[in-house]
């Protein structure tokens, strides 16, 4: 039953996204008027059913053994749930201005996940196995299951925790947010094969990292009558800063769009851990057919 | 917007931006932070009517921009997400909204990845218990 | 499978109003020709009307242009124009360069009552009946055979209601 949860799970995720694609086409086509079905749709059917994903990827580990392992592995399980929920909780009451409890549920989740594959990890050098050994049987799970929490880490801190602000800025002024400071050293002109426009560049006051001077673009294209906007992104392990220049609000100021998104490069890392994930499995499936055909 | 008016407005901008002693000003100037995050979340579930599939929150489109205001002044007032909403509903549709309603039309919609979980964990119990 | 199919056919920018079968809603806006009178409701009481939101930016507004020239001189029904977010001195001089199939310009420069019609693009269209109720709307600009597939037999119909 354990073993196909998340099976089960992920094909109605997959399910979930195929109807509410699809549902606006069908109503529209059945005469019954036109509705739109968006992210908020999907963020909140998603929600549940990604606890649930995680929860189960957590237990995972308890799938193999006999049934008096199960139980002893079910009760330290227990224990590891404790340790998830305290350390969630103390790290959000310490750190954030406010509990939400989802944030709370999935850093719970996560947490809960990598404390199983430390316990797993664990009980295999237990063994006596070596890390080499230990990383050929379980490196597949290991490396796809970490990459699964460290990106729900990314996903669930910056979408809790982004802050953004919509300010005008005359050329000069300083814009505070979060814990940084934008300033706005100069504005110039821009000239492109197919667009005019103008280059804004910002610096970044008192920080303990050296960061590039940040530059954003509003490119006009005559042609077809658009002013579009070019950012500009730093992304950092711990954040990602956006800014955005945006039109003009009057002849000397500027309407700037920043945002400051925590643990954005995490959700591309925790990418890369599942894809080495899936590597590792090809390799692993490919080793273990090379001994059957030596033994 | 005219195309020349546009051109003029950012020609005109760069030419005289120079150093700006007073403070930056918030374009949309909220009294508290629940207030800021009520648009911001309000904005996130309108639909920019003129672009291919995007929130008024993302949008630079004229529409965008005007829908931005009223909901701004709208929450500044004191309105509630639902008067809101109801605003928009009663001048351009259910479209505008990217959270369908919960009603009869979109009850499949709400309830269909839930039904369907139940449906097969249902099943395999029962394969589990009433099996051979 | 069907449905996909089905869904070529349908247009991504047409979006049903809820205001059909729905009174215009109440408003005080300026007039194009004069700025300090203004409009209200009132002016569509009486006649059967065709509301045509355009604006001297707007391109499409001159393929329509034509069109409406040549439906002014239909008896019994009255153009009036809603010019939507645009510059005063545009609208008129564009007015001028191409001919006034108006009877009546409202001016909207904000866009507000535009808001309050459900207006998202340019141009677009609404036929009031005598009580001033919408009856329909048409997205897109007018033309010969949008006119004859979408709006006489509306027309003919209400002709007959009202000789019934």
């Amino acid at each position: 039953m354990l073993l196909i949860s998340n099976n089960v799970l992920l094909s109605v995720a997959v399910f979930t996204i195929l109807l509410g694609t699809l549902y606006p086409l069908i109503i529209d086509v059945l005469g019954l008027g036109k509705l739109s079905v968006g992210a908020p749709y999907f963020n909140q059917v998603f929600t549940p059913l990604a606890f649930l994903i995680l929860f189960f990827m957590g237990i995972s580990y308890l799938l193999n053994g006999s049934q008096a392992d199960k139980i002893r592995h079910l009760k330290k399980s227990v224990c590891v749930m404790v340790a998830a929920i305290s350390v969630s909780m103390l790290l959000l009451l310490l750190l954030t201005p406010a509990l939400q409890w989802k944030v709370m549920i999935g850093l719970t989740l996560t947490l809960w996940i990598i404390l199983n594959t430390l316990q797993m990890l664990w009980r295999e050098k237990q063994k006596k196995m070596t890390l080499q050994k230990i990383f050929q049987t379980r490196g597949a799970m290991l490396l796809a299951h970490l990459g699964v929490a460290v990106s729900a880490i990314g996903i669930i801190l910056s979408s809790a925790y982004s802050l953004q602000r919509d300010v005008r800025m005359r050329v000069g002024d300083t814009v505070p947010l979060g814990m940084y400071q934008f300033k706005l050293t100069h504005v110039d002109a821009l000239r492109g094969p197919n667009y005019t426009g103008a280059e804004a560049t910002l610096q970044l006051l008192n920080t303990s990292v050296s960061v590039p001077d940040l530059k954003s673009q509003l490119r006009y294209y005559p042609v077809s009558d658009i002013a579009l906007s070019k950012p500009a992104i730093n992304m950092g392990l711990w954040r990602d800063l956006y800014v955005a220049l945006a039109e003009p609000v009057s002849p000397n100021a500027w309407a700037f769009r920043f945002y400051v998104k925590p643990f954005m490069l995490w959700i591309w890392m925790g990418g890369i851990l599942m894809v080495a994930g899936g590597l590792c499995a090809i390799l692993q499936t490919k080793r273990r057919e090379r001994l059957r055909q030596i033994n | 917007m005219g195309k020349r008016t546009r051109r003029i407005l950012i020609f005109l901008s760069v030419l005289l931006s120079s150093s700006g002693l007073a403070e930056s000003t918030e374009i949309y100037a909220f009294n508290s932070a629940t207030e800021q995050l009520h648009f911001q979340h309000m904005t996130e579930e309108i639909r920019c009517l003129v672009c291919q599939n995007q929130n008024i929150a993302d949008s630079n489109a004229p529409l965008a921009n005007d829908l931005r205001q009223i909901i701004y002044e709208e929450i500044k007032k004191g309105n509630s997400e639902r008067v809101i909403k109801k605003y928009l509903v009663d001048r351009y549709g259910e479209y505008i909204l990217l959270k369908p309603l919960f009603s009869p039309l979109t009850y499949v919609l709400w309830l269909g990845p839930f039904l369907l979980l139940l449906i097969i964990v249902i099943k395999i119990f029962c394969g589990m218990k009433c099996g051979p | 499978m069907f449905f996909l199919w089905q869904g070529l056919n349908k247009d991504p920018s047409h979006i049903p109003s809820p205001l059909i079968n729905k009174p215009i809603p109440k408003f005080t806006a300026a007039r194009l020709d004069s700025s300090n009178k203004s409009f209200s409701e009132h002016c569509f009481f009486g006649h059967l009307s065709l509301l045509v939101v355009w604006s001297s930016w707007c391109s499409h507004c001159l393929e329509e242009h034509t069109f409406l020239l040549h439906v002014k001189k239909k008896p019994g029904l009255q153009i009036i124009g809603l010019n939507y977010r645009d510059n005063l001195l545009s609208a008129k001089h564009w007015l001028k360069q191409y001919g006034n199939p108006y009877n009546k310009i409202i001016f909207d420069p904000n866009g507000l009552l535009g808001i309050n019609l459900g207006v998202y693009g340019v141009p677009e269209s609404f036929l009031l009946d005598e009580k001033g109720i919408i009856r329909y709307k048409h997205i897109g600009p007018l033309s010969e055979s949008s006119w004859h597939i979408d709006v006489e037999p509306l027309l003919s119909l209400w002709d007959k209601g009202s000789h019934g």
